[in-house]
């Protein structure tokens, strides 16, 4: 009895190793609708901190969100497997928040007036009545260069090794670990004013 | 290694990204460089800034609202592939119509004549003629011919003038009164020109019925709207032609002096009355007019035919005539009154735009001016309408020169010859001169005499024959003022002899003498008299 209660134990385990991104797309482009699903449970969070840490505090996570998962769903025929799922799925991200920035920049040169697409996000230089350790951080590294933001998010929030950062931003390993160690050293200068409070 | 490198690698370092080499090395250099130290406590706490950042709060339902997109996309409904749709209506509007085109030529040719007839009709709808027979009166028809300008507004302050462009082109244009009669040097008007040729009743009548004869024509070329259309027919050009022509044919027959100064002078040029085709262009001009007008609207211009009822137009004329006489007690303006006219467009000959670019418009604040191709040919005949314009053009020019520059009045005294001559050109009019006729003697046709000018004072002035160019002279001391040239100044001569005649017979008692010197001068067919001005 305990031998089966071991055996049930590790029965779920075997299932989900066989769960992989890699067995999933295949499932999902046999026309198994449900492995889409286990795989946008598997990596939305993921895909919607990397937005919310890209753009800050912006309304635009949900849709943007969608918008990747929708273009996944219509380019999953096409993967490749040459390289991990997350890589791609990152990239696709990467490339949706891009474009949003982009339009938003363009919206604004040409309605500067327009309040709902002014820049949300509050200036850290600029110390508020609450200090809000995480919102200052998460702002400041809103604030970096988008070449050194998306490596130190991929590294930090997502865990992601500098291989695994080269393959999704299309770039060498060499200038992935430059780019991490510069936007920790523009991070290190965007807070200096709340050096203290960070202490 | 640069210090940056290690800083570099220090970061890496913290990431757990160096090979065993790397690492160990770097650890070797932080043991021992406290600047490397420091360095690695702030890229530690950078690192450990941004991995405490807590991760948004999970959305439960992320996966139902995704999941009901797709669905909702798949299903066609939602916009799947955004960018595609109007791209693929575009495309599918344009095949539709290459499809409509390649096999419904004709639909679709009919469908843009409809579109092209619509603004034909638009800017063509009750048009109006400009000018009517109430508004020009046969004086301003003489003028017409004589300077090519029409009065224009009911201050008449303003013309329309024709004048020549470049080759084959003709201007329209709408210029002050006063600058025209600045241009014209030559300023003759109708009742010079009947004073000059000594129109009898019965001829100025003539006259009258052949400049009224013109009116409904030149009537009938410009047209207007209410839309701000003006259509020029360019045979207002020839018009003007055949009424210059007609006015020297009647000249010609009425003064037997303008027939002989005109006719007589130079055979090649001024043969108006025995050239055929200048008869058939003033009745084609006359009878058989263009259809052609050069359309200028707000924001487009066009040639187009236009079918004008003359009849009708004439008949709606004199009935406006008779309304304005009626309405004139009422002190009713005559551009207030409301004026109809058939107007019929010809759609088949909606002229090609390349036709409506040669016409050029100029418009500032002083003047309205357009150019246009002169109508080359006639319909139906194939005389050259430049080369006979241009022949009635130097026939005019010669003609002008008759009589209107010089004024010669005679009267008679006791013993003395006073006549008068008048330049009003050069501004010298009204010099006159009195010829005391002394006992000639017996000095031939040579009259030297004593001329006193009765506002210059006395002067005396020799007057005789040039023996070496065979002319008259008049002389003050031994400079010649005045020399007459029998073949450039024909006429003048001739009238001079006259009233010669008549001086003599009115002196005959105590002059017979000099009467048959001249005489016997008349007869003489072989002399050549040449006169030249020097003042």
């Amino acid at each position: 009895m305990q031998e089966n209660k071991n055996k049930d134990d590790v029965q779920p385990q075997k299932i989900y190793a066989l769960q992989d991104d890699f067995s999933l797309i295949r499932r999902f482009n046999d026309g198994d609708d449900q492995a889409f699903n286990l795989l946008v449970n598997r990596h939305k969070e993921k895909v919607r901190n990397l937005i919310y840490l890209t753009l800050g505090n912006t309304d635009a996570i949900d849709d943007i969100s969608q918008d990747v998962f929708i273009s996944v769903y219509r380019k999953l025929k096409n993967f490749r497997f040459q390289s991990q799922f997350t890589t791609w799925l990152y990239r696709i991200t990467v490339n949706k928040c891009r474009d949003y920035l982009r339009k938003r920049k363009i919206r604004s040169i040409f309605s500067p007036f327009n309040a709902e697409i002014t820049e949300t996000k509050e200036s850290p230089n600029k110390p508020s009545e609450t200090f809000d350790i995480q919102e200052i951080v998460r702002n400041g590294v809103a604030q970096l260069p988008e070449k050194l933001r998306n490596p130190l998010i991929l590294r930090d929030f997502e865990g992601l090794s500098y291989q695994e950062i080269a393959e999704t931003l299309k770039t060498e390993i060499g200038t992935v670990k430059s780019r991490i160690f510069r936007a920790r050293e523009g991070l290190k200068k965007i807070l200096e004013p709340y050096e203290k409070e960070l202490l | 290694m640069s210090i940056d490198k290690e800083f570099e690698q220090l970061s890496a370092y913290l990431d757990d990204e160096l090979t065993p080499t790397e690492r160990e090395y770097i650890q070797q250099r932080i043991a021992s460089s406290p600047e490397l130290q420091r360095k690695l406590a702030e890229l530690q706490q950078m690192k450990k800034l941004v991995t405490a950042v807590d991760p948004l709060p999970e959305d439960p339902y992320f996966s139902q609202r995704l999941a009901a997109t797709i669905k909702e996309r798949k299903s066609g409904g939602g916009r799947f592939l955004p960018f595609r749709k109007p791209v693929a209506a575009f495309a599918v509007v344009t095949i539709l119509m290459m499809v409509f085109i390649k096999f419904s030529p004709i639909q679709w040719n009919s469908l843009f004549e409809e579109q092209k007839s619509n603004i034909l009709d638009f800017y063509t709808q009750n048009l109006q003629p400009f000018f009517t027979a109430s508004d020009l009166t046969s004086e301003d028809i003489f003028n017409f011919a004589f300077h090519k300008t029409l009065p224009v507004g009911d201050e008449a302050n303003q013309v329309l003038s024709l004048t020549s462009g470049d080759i084959g082109k003709a201007f329209f244009e709408i210029r002050d009164k006063e600058d025209i009669d600045k241009d014209n040097e030559q300023n003759v008007d109708m009742e010079r020109f009947i004073t000059s040729l000594d129109l009898n009743q019965d001829q100025q009548r003539n006259l009258d019925s052949i400049l009224r004869s013109y009116s409904d024509r030149i009537s009938s070329t410009i047209l207007v709207n209410n839309n701000s259309t003006l259509a020029v027919n360019p045979d207002l050009i020839n018009i003007q032609a055949a009424l210059r022509a007609e006015i020297l044919l009647f000249a010609a027959d009425a003064n037997e002096k303008a027939l002989e100064y005109m006719f007589k002078k130079n055979e090649q040029k001024l043969s108006l009355s025995e050239n055929r085709e200048v008869a058939e262009f003033v009745n084609n001009t006359k009878f058989n007019p263009s259809r052609e007008y050069y359309c200028l609207t707000p924001d487009t211009s066009f040639t187009m035919e236009l079918d004008i009822d003359i009849d009708s137009l004439h008949r709606d004329l004199q009935q406006l005539e008779r309304d304005v006489i009626t309405q004139k007690e009422k002190l009713v303006s005559l551009r207030t009154l409301p004026r109809k006219m058939n107007v019929k467009t010809n759609r088949s000959a909606f002229f090609d735009s390349v036709i409506a670019n040669q016409m050029q418009v100029w418009v500032d604040n002083n003047s309205f001016k357009f150019e246009i191709p002169m109508p080359g040919r006639m319909p139906e005949v194939h005389y050259n309408c430049d080369s006979i314009r241009n022949e009635i053009d130097e026939a005019m020019t010669v003609f002008k020169s008759f009589e209107f520059n010089i004024r010669v009045d005679s009267n008679l005294s006791s013993q003395s010859f006073h006549f008068s001559y008048r330049d009003t050109a050069a501004g010298q009019s009204g010099m006159n001169m009195g010829i005391v006729i002394p006992d000639l003697g017996n000095t031939g046709i040579n009259i030297d005499s004593i001329v006193q000018s009765e506002t210059m004072g006395n002067i005396q002035f020799d007057m005789g024959t040039n023996d070496s160019t065979g002319g008259f002279y008049f002389k003050l001391g031994d400079s010649v003022i005045i020399a007459l040239d029998s073949s450039e100044l024909h006429i003048e001569l001739e009238h001079f002899r006259k009233e010669m005649k008549t001086l003599r017979k009115e002196m005959e008692l105590f002059r017979q003498k000099m009467m048959e010197d001249m005489q016997r001068e008349q007869t003489d067919s072989n002399r050549q008299l040449r006169r030249r001005w020097e003042i």
